[in-house]
């Protein structure tokens, strides 16, 4: 009643659990089928299930053309899986680093992930790439991406080092040491690029852009067990990200082990955008966006935020991915140059937004 | 029995606590006063286990602190801090289920709902119980924060001690709600045979409130006992360097305080 005399409402409308999680579950369904269906070989839904039905080894192989199936089974759908892939544990490992540092702008790249791996990436390209090597192509990609996979890897476990003292880990530390060695890093992929003839310039500045190019089967077998692997150890972290709002020391008092809670966060974060990272090259904004937007709709608790992100982050991706293959076809355009585009207009909408309830 | 045996914190060559020894009963209430800087928030700290002594041991039930896990701890100890961090977007009813993190396998119960709605009713907070923390004034966000710590002890064993460690709780409230807290806080360790150990700067509140207190200055006990041996006129100017009087044949049987000069004014 108070409530109503004050002319305030008792919280701002949020959406119910199981609405939001469905509701984004259904939308990333139908995401999925778009940018299945779209591209320069055009596959109906009805056509996508046939095929999906067939590749299962049910049905017959009736309804589509073998064009559609090859373009399906080989490129489009390794590469929309990694999309999804791509969103939802970029945007999920946000959302977890955002609660564990207790800071809305904390993401993974803050704490050395993205920078080691651009780093090593960058190191691997010029290196990789030298006469005396004779590296073939395929295996200079992988060259590029296990480079880029330790490096984000060596570079959080470093800040996470740094940042240690007798057993205990301090966050504000972690944050304060990982935009040291990001400088650092930015310092040395500076060097390296001096040092690198043209193509090699290009591809480092292509890595840092972002790319789902490089979307194949056996790519997945790699990155997807690390990432749903990873991604499960996180959602599980969500009533010890609660507490963590209340503050570290308070999260303590009501029963976090704190330490353990800040292992698992951190390095679960850095294994997903490692995995990640170190195949798409550098998606901006994605797991800022995608917690800011359902802490908006489905307020802060992390039962339903963290899966709510994952889902949403997906959505995001895929979208993005569509159209950078789509827009400007046959060429494609960097996914991580159109992320940052559509997603910080977005973003400072969502900002202004989100006075109106503090006030 | 929550017991602290001669208890020292020493950094550097500073003693922030000297010696200190305290045992709290289920059931029982201790406040602890002292001027800013006597170390009342660093014992609370050592007997809630965020900090380790110098010397001595902290007890919960006859177990070392030390040896008890997490939510062990959690279990059979809360803590409210002096001050708590914003939690926008979080009503008071999530903030205070929160509280219940250590009996939550998954998803919060029937059970946990209902013992943070009670938790909410103990402290005259359930009108606002969907409201958000930021809509909140600081009185009824310190109200929260309690229930909060009073539902991390609720719906346990009653046989088994359970503390009760609150820094300053009646700091930001007004008047009417400083007395119905204290009384909500003495009524529930009693119902709950939960002890209560609270740092309190008003010493009628206290005299009102409490079974014992431990009077700290710099670092050291000054003095631990009933508020009739404790509220003494020679004790508190010894502790606060203070100028008092203490009223004693007053209805109730409780000592009253009457400040007449912090001691230090410039006359």
């Amino acid at each position: 009643m108070e409530a109503v005399l004050h002319g305030l409402p008792a919280a701002p409308p949020r959406l119910p659990g199981a609405a939001a999680l469905i509701g984004l579950a259904v939308l990333l369904l139908a995401v999925v089928l778009l940018a299945t269906g779209r591209g320069a070989v055009a596959i109906g839904p009805a056509q996508i299930f046939r095929i999906v039905v067939h590749a299962l080894g049910l049905g017959n192989r009736t309804g589509f053309s073998d064009q559609q199936w090859a373009v399906l089974v080989t490129i489009r759908a390794p590469r929309v899986i990694l999309a999804v892939l791509t969103g939802a544990g970029l945007a999920l490992a946000g959302a977890v680093t955002q609660g564990l540092f207790r800071n809305p702008l904390a993401d993974p790249s803050l704490i050395g992930v993205s920078s080691g791996a651009a780093i090593a990436a960058a190191g691997a390209i010029v290196v990789g790439s030298a006469p005396a090597l004779h590296l073939v192509a395929p295996l200079r990609l992988a060259v590029v991406s296990c480079a880029a996979f330790t490096g984000g890897l060596l570079a959080v476990l470093l800040v996470r080092r740094l940042a240690s003292r007798e057993g205990r880990t301090s966050l504000p530390a972690m944050l304060l040491a990982g935009i040291a060695i990001t400088a650092l890093a930015e310092a040395g992929i500076g060097a390296l690029s001096f040092v690198s003839n043209d193509e090699q310039l290009r591809n480092i500045t292509f890595w840092r852009l972002g790319s789902l190019g490089a979307a194949s089967w056996p790519l997945l077998a790699i990155v997807a067990p690390v990432v749903i692997l990873g991604a499960l150890r996180l959602l599980r972290l969500s009533a010890s990200l609660d507490a963590y709002a209340l503050g570290e020391r308070e999260a303590a008092h009501v029963g976090v082990d704190a330490q353990r809670v800040k292992t698992i966060a951190i390095i679960g974060s850095a294994l997903v955008v490692g995995a990640l990272v170190s195949v798409t090259g550098i998606i901006w904004f994605v797991g800022l966006l995608a917690p800011h937007v359902v802490r908006l709709l489905c307020g802060p608790g992390h039962r339903l935020l963290l899966p709510a992100c994952a889902l949403l982050g997906a959505i995001l991706v895929t979208l993005a991915d569509l159209a950078a293959r789509t827009l400007v076809a046959p060429a494609e355009l960097p996914i991580g140059m159109l992320t940052a585009f559509i997603g910080a207009p977005a973003f400072l909408m969502l900002l202004r937004k989100r006075r109106r309830w503090s006030e | 029995m929550l017991t602290g045996t001669d208890i020292t914190v020493s950094v550097g060559d500073r003693h922030l606590l000297q010696g200190i020894s305290l045992s709290v009963a289920p059931g029982e209430t201790v406040a602890l006063i002292g001027e800013n800087g006597a170390g009342k928030s660093t014992l609370l700290s050592v007997l809630c286990g965020d900090r380790l002594p110098s010397a001595g041991s902290v007890a919960i039930n006859g177990r070392p602190l030390r040896s008890m896990r997490p939510g062990e701890r959690a279990r059979a100890r809360a803590l409210l801090a002096q001050e708590q961090h914003d939690l926008p977007g979080y009503t008071a009813l999530e903030v205070v289920l929160i509280g219940r993190y250590a009996h939550i396998a998954c998803v919060p119960s029937r059970a946990d709902r209902d013992i943070a709605q009670a938790a909410l009713a103990n402290v005259d907070a359930s009108h606002f119980a969907t409201r958000l923390m930021q809509t909140l004034s600081g009185g009824e966000r310190a109200r929260v924060h309690l229930a909060r710590t009073l539902a991390q002890l609720m719906g346990a064993d009653h046989d088994v001690g359970r503390y009760l460690l609150l820094d300053e709780p009646t700091a930001s409230l007004d008047v009417a709600h400083q007395h119905l807290i204290m009384d909500r806080v003495r009524g529930f360790a009693a119902e709950h045979r939960i002890g209560v150990v609270a740092v309190l700067h008003d010493f009628n509140l206290a005299a009102r409130y409490v079974d014992r207190l431990l009077c700290l200055k710099q670092g050291r006990a000054l003095a631990l006992g009933g508020p009739e041996a404790v509220l003494t006129e020679p004790l508190l100017s010894d502790a606060f360097g203070m100028r008092c009087t203490v009223m004693s044949q007053l209805p109730g049987g409780r000592p009253l305080v009457v400040v007449l000069g912090s001691g230090l004014e410039t006359v």
